[in-house]
């Protein structure tokens, strides 16, 4: 079904995880990472770049995955949500999204623990605007933000302290 | 009573949500699993001419090409038999299934649905409710005679009307004769779409002896097994309905939605899996859509702010298909004048087919529509008659003693409302607008309040059941009815679990998962009714299981049953606390020392089932109808931009009498949650249809729901008063969509209060603003 | 999902160019944030999308004799964080805040935000205003045209089949310069603008020198400026009579949409007024 002249090989790290992969062209980046490697906890919520729910971070940079094709990401470095934990112990943000309370239907929880951590990687003490500008594009339909803007304080004070 | 450890707020699903572990629906694989794709109407109202899926059919890799037109022998009926899992001879709405392909891959069946033709004939599309009561309109359903219907109700034959509730308390007439002023006024709230962040997706495979298996993101497991048993003849047994965690419903996942379409043609290919996931614009078109209601109020009141009648009209443009909204029609009857005390009420309320996507359940039900139109009243009236909207709304408001339009009979235990109102008035009260105004001089403030109430509108026998297995290492596992959608229930079980048992919450697991074969029965997810009703099992069946050890227990100690106390942690001997047994030692019956085991393993049922709740009286509208009610208020400080006349929601409160907070933590977010989603509503929200009825913005790029900039600034306030509903665990009543229901009606009075302008459409946003205020400078 | 397409990612511009002239189907793939939507669900014949990412000719933003050159692939995010532009270029800058969300900024390209041509593109009117030149290369040969020629109509620019948008260069100021860029949008995170302003005042310290430029998004089928109201601005000082004046001229010679979604008409003609007014009070030429 697949016409295999147009299949393009790309090697990826995931996660810290090296892949070789031969995929269509049209594949996003999403659907590799879902459907190829299934790794699940990326999710779709509108295809479009619109919500945010997809957002994994490409070499450094908070990216919709649904909107990068996998062939682009030959290469190049992915971080998931499940790439966040460290040898099974839980990332500082991720402890924050649990202790604020900022979880309800979890649908769009790794996209913005992922553009959470973008920012923090990047600046580890945010002001408001800088949070309100890592998030701007993501959407929740369940939380109302305010625990998640909880959240993202509570994961600078930790990592800050750690830091420490 | 309850669990208060502050560790102990935390939600059950929450770990899994943060690592990605926590499995939806578009998340499971099976082997051999198939693809469909769904070719929709892109008309509002055509006849189907002809189908032609030759072409579709010999493309490489696909299985099945099914027209709708087979779907011809099979009948969705949940109150009304209108509707078939595709469109048969005329598509009703855009979006509404015509075609299906199975494949191997979902690139080669939407690349199928290129080659089907379809020829259709137009025909004038139904748009709003007034086009659809004219006389000559267009008939979206030729022949409503012909369906079958499960309830009472009216609806007029040869018309787009399909039911018709209607409400009679007191003499109207007599009520306006007593007024010294009459208001009227319409109140318009536009369609709108529940944006859950996970698009709707199901998975279908029927076994080649005949049963079905249905993976599905909805709400209501065991409602749609009974549907489907419906649609294709088969018993419900044979259906096995499993849903894992839903990405969000708020309505919008209940009743049935896309399961008897994917059950329908996963006929097509027996043995095989068939997936559907939605792509974002079809969970636009292709499930419900929300609200769409018009209130008529017309209100008569006394100089001294007593109201004497009043008089509602609420009608919904339902779209489609009728069964979906027809409690949401019958239930904005029932509560149309809001949570106040008026001797004469006449309410009629109307459901009208439109060629629309159908109109389904969305948070608050009913609800915040009618509350739209009454609260605004409400704050028109008085400022018309020059009282203060809280004094006003306080000499009229329900109270023990009361009889509300249903005719129930108002207790002190079904909340404290004047004190909700008070809370968040003295609240509000506080805030000086003139501080404000020295501060940011360009800009407008506005302060706005409402009264809200909301019961469950339920079937009469809509049942919760639990079960509690205990396991070897003492602790228990709880199963009980109830789908984890983001609400948090399952976290606030398992504190009644615990609680009701006596033991840690480390000992006490909950089953997230549904699956019809084995899990407890629930009627559906739906109405705020979770952790109330599923709660009430859970202590139903934590007694018949403290009982059991109690027996057990007493077969060791040689004391009857009644003799013997529990703590959760052992049995004893009432006053001899020496001669006691660890409950871990009673659970698989006793076991001596020698092997002999007396007593039985503990393995208990709960169930609820609310009691003597009725169907509307066919003349008076009046009944039982309401199992409890949940009264609170809401408030809003909001600034305004004067150039651009774009809103900012300074503030936003809730206080609300919630029985009983099982969780405190997660019980301020469930209201937060709602708030800012109908914040939505009352800002942005539309759903836009263009003159021949196609929904022009079903995506998330034209239909704007709240993002976190716009509650950036935004104070969330939550008060909880704490009157103990008697039928509730521990005290609880609902409360999930609660935050909901007066938000656009505050917003709305606070526009009236900073710019003087009375706005009786949604949404107000900065351009609805800017329209009043050119009218109001002319 | 996307409908399927081929991709091929040449090396430089050169190959690029050479394979948009052979494939009738080939499209310029650069961010995709606009691109790749549209290859959702539409049917359609199956497209050939060259990725222009790899070409190093597209790249960076460089100060050059007579402008500012800006590489066709620079991203938004790249502008925002672009000192140069923020301190002379302020109005782009502005519009660049504002644009998309984040991540979208991290992807989109001011190079396919002006070759889409969508009139409410949130860079077109501060690179109209701006009079910025667009740098076309071919095949055989390379061109430099004005933006206001570049776009012809809503989605239809000036560009020739193996034809590619290079640069963009902003011409250097050789007086001082004073801009801004606003927006109305339905929410305040991530929206498209329902309307866009861009004001450049050149010389705003001295009356009669000065040069006030308007450009407005969303109100025409390509970004929009009027001669009249910007002379009625330029060159005095200015009051609430000729505000009035250049607002009543401005509005009356635009023609929004009806069937916009973002805005309706009357809305946009409101706002074109006050976010005027609201620019030129921000920048001081009016109290």
């Amino acid at each position: 079904m697949i016409n295999p002249q147009s299949m393009h090989s790309i090697s990826i790290k995931v996660n810290g995880k090296h892949y070789h992969l031969t995929i269509p062209p049209y594949m996003s980046l999403l659907e590799v990472i879902r459907e190829e490697l299934h790794l699940t906890g990326t999710k779709e919520g509108c295809g479009s770049g619109e919500c945010g729910a997809c957002t994994v971070i490409l070499d450094g940079t908070p990216v919709r995955s649904c909107l990068v094709l996998g062939v682009e990401a030959d290469k190049k470095e992915i971080i998931t949500i499940e790439g966040l934990r460290d040898r099974g112990k839980l990332h500082p943000i991720q402890e924050a999204f649990i202790e604020a309370d900022a979880v309800q239907c979890g649908f769009c929880s790794p996209g913005f623990i992922l553009a959470v951590k973008a920012l923090l990687d990047r600046n580890p003490n945010p002001v408001m605007s800088e949070i309100k500008e890592a998030l701007g594009g993501h959407l929740c339909r369940c939380t109302g933000y305010e625990s998640i803007f909880k959240a993202v304080k509570l994961a600078a004070d930790k990592i800050s302290k750690r830091s420490k | 009573m309850i669990t208060t450890s502050n560790e102990d707020y935390r939600r059950v699903d929450a770990l899994e949500k943060v690592t990605g572990e926590a499995e939806f629906i578009d998340d499971l694989q099976f082997p051999g699993m198939l693809f469909a794709a769904i070719l929709r109407s892109p008309y509002a109202h055509a006849r189907i001419k002809s189908i032609n899926i030759d072409n579709a059919r010999k493309l490489d890799g696909v299985h099945a090409v099914i027209p709708g037109s087979e779907s011809k022998e099979y009948v969705i009926n949940l109150g009304i038999g209108d509707q078939h899992p595709m469109a048969v001879d005329k598509v009703r709405y855009m979006g509404e299934p015509v075609a299906a392909v199975i494949a191997d891959n979902r690139w080669v069946a939407v690349e199928a649905l290129d080659l089907i033709e379809i020829t259709y004939e137009i025909l004038e599309p139904v748009l709003t409710i007034k086009d659809a009561l004219k006389d000559g309109a267009p008939l979206v359903h030729e022949k409503q005679g012909n369906y079958r219907r499960k309830e009472g109700g009216e609806y007029k034959k040869n018309s787009n009307i399909f039911h018709h509730y209607k409400l009679r308390k007191g003499d109207i007439e007599r009520g306006f004769a007593d007024a010294d002023l009459v208001i009227e006024n319409t109140f318009v709230m536009p369609h709108r779409a529940h944006c859950q962040i996970e698009p709707h997706g199901a998975i279908a495979r029927w076994t080649s002896e005949g049963k079905l298996e249905l993976y599905s993101s909805t709400q209501s497991p065991f409602f749609v097994r009974n549907c489907l048993a419906e649609v294709f003849n088969i018993k419900s047994s044979d259906i096995t309905v499993r849903v894992k965690y839903i990405g969000g419903g708020f309505g919008g996942k209940s009743d049935v939605t896309i399961e008897a379409l994917v059950a329908f043609i996963a006929r097509y290919v027996p043995t095989r899996y068939v997936k559907l996931t939605l792509q974002r614009e079809e969970a636009f078109t292709g499930t419900v859509v929300g609200r769409g209601a018009e209130i008529q109020v017309k209100t008569g009141v006394k100089r001294s702010g007593e109201i004497t009648a009043e008089k509602l009209t609420f009608s919904i443009a339902s779209g489609a298909y009728g069964s979906y909204s027809l409690h949401i029609v019958t239930a904005g009857g029932h509560n149309g004048s809001g949570p106040y005390e008026i001797k004469n009420v006449f309410a009629d309320s109307y459901g009208v087919y439109t060629n629309q996507p159908p109109v389904g359940a969305f948070r608050g039900y009913s609800h915040p529509e009618s509350n739209w139109a009454v609260e605004r009243q409400r704050h028109i009236i008085a400022r018309k008659l020059g009282i203060d909207p809280v004094d006003f709304r306080l000499k009229n408001i329900l109270k023990p003693g009361s009889f509300n339009t249903l005719g129930q009979k108002i207790e002190k235990h079904h909340g404290n409302l004047e004190g909700c109102l008070k809370a968040v008035a003295e609240r509000l009260n506080k805030i000086d607008k003139e501080e404000l105004k020295r501060k940011q001089p360009d800009r407008y403030f506005g302060k706005g309040i409402a009264a809200i109430m909301k019961s469950p509108v339920m079937a009469t026998n809509s049942a919760s059941s639990a079960i509690l297995r205990f396991n070897q290492d003492g602790s228990v596992d709880v199963a009980c009815s109830g789908v984890e959608m983001g609400q948090g229930t399952k976290t606030a079980l398992r504190q009644i679990a615990a609680d009701a048992l006596g033991f840690p919450l480390s000992e006490v697991r909950i089953k997230i998962n549904i699956d019809t074969d084995i899990s407890p029965y629930g009627w559906q997810t739906i109405g705020s009714t979770t952790t109330w009703k599923a709660g009430m099992a859970i202590l139903d069946a934590a007694r018949k299981a403290i009982a059991v050890i109690k027996e057990n227990a007493s077969l060791v100690l040689g004391a009857p049953p009644d003799d013997l106390e529990y703590d959760g942690e052992r049995v004893f001997l009432r006053g001899q606390k020496k001669k006691s047994l660890p409950v871990k030692d009673l659970i698989f019956g006793y076991m001596y020392p020698d092997g002999r085991v007396v007593g039985i393993p503990v393995q208990t049922y709960g169930t609820y089932i609310p009691e003597g709740l009725t169907h509307p009286d066919p003349e008076t509208g009046q009944g039982n109808c309401a199992a409890e009610w949940t009264f609170g208020a809401q408030g809003a400080l909001i600034s305004i931009d004067p150039v651009t006349w774009e809103v900012t929601v300074l503030k936003l409160l809730t206080a609300i009498d919630a029985g009983k907070v099982i969780n405190p933590v997660l019980a301020r977010n469930q209201i937060i949650g709602g708030m800012v989603q109908e914040l939505g509503g009352a800002l942005s929200e539309r759903i836009i249809y263009s003159g021949e009825g196609t929904m022009r913005n079903n995506n998330f790029t034209d239909y704007k729901i709240p993002t976190p900039e716009d509650v950036a600034d935004t104070q969330m306030e939550v008060i909880f008063f704490e009157t103990p509903e008697p039928i509730g665990p521990f005290g609880a009543r609902g409360i999930a969509e609660h935050g909901t229901v007066g938000i656009c009606a505050v917003i709305g009075n606070a526009l009236s209060d900073a710019l003087g302008v009375e706005i009786k459409e949604l949404p107000l946003s900065a351009e609805t603003i800017n329209k009043y205020m050119q009218q109001k400078r002319k | 999902m996307f409908r399927r397409f081929e991709y091929v990612s040449p090396l430089n511009l050169q190959e690029a160019i050479q394979t948009l002239t052979k494939h009738e189907q080939a499209v310029v793939f650069a961010g995709g944030t606009d691109l790749l939507p549209g290859l959702r669900l539409k049917s359609g014949s199956k497209k050939l999308l060259v990725d222009i990412k790899r070409c190093p000719e597209l790249k960076g933003i460089k100060e050059e004799q007579d402008h500012l050159s800006i590489g066709a692939l620079t991203t938004i995010r790249e502008i925002q964080q672009n000192q140069l532009i923020k301190e002379k270029y302020r109005a782009l800058w502005d519009a660049a805040n504002v644009f998309g969300c984040l991540e979208i900024r991290n992807r989109a390209t001011v190079g396919g935000n002006i070759v889409h041509a969508s009139p409410g593109a949130e860079s077109g009117t501060p690179l109209f205003a701006f009079e910025a030149e667009v740098e076309i290369t071919g095949l055989q040969e390379r061109r430099v045209v004005p933006i206001r020629e570049f776009w012809l109509d809503a989605g239809k620019v000036d560009l020739g089949s193996g034809e590619i948008v290079s640069r963009i260069l902003l011409p250097k100021h050789e007086r001082e310069v004073d801009s801004r860029y606003a927006r109305v949008s339905r929410v305040k995170g991530m929206d498209l603008a329902a309307l866009g302003i861009t004001v450049v005042v050149i010389d705003p310290g001295s009356p009669d020198t000065r040069e006030i430029r308007v450009a407005l998004s969303a109100v025409e089928r390509t970004p929009y400026r009027n001669s009249e109201a910007e002379a009625i601005l330029s060159h005095r000082e200015l009051d609430d009579s000729i505000i009035a004046f250049a607002k009543e001229r401005l509005i009356a010679s635009i023609h929004p949409r009806e069937t916009s979604l973002r805005a309706r008409p009357e809305y946009k003609r409101a706002m074109v007024g006050n976010l005027l007014e609201r620019l030129l009070k921000e920048m001081g030429v009016y109290r």
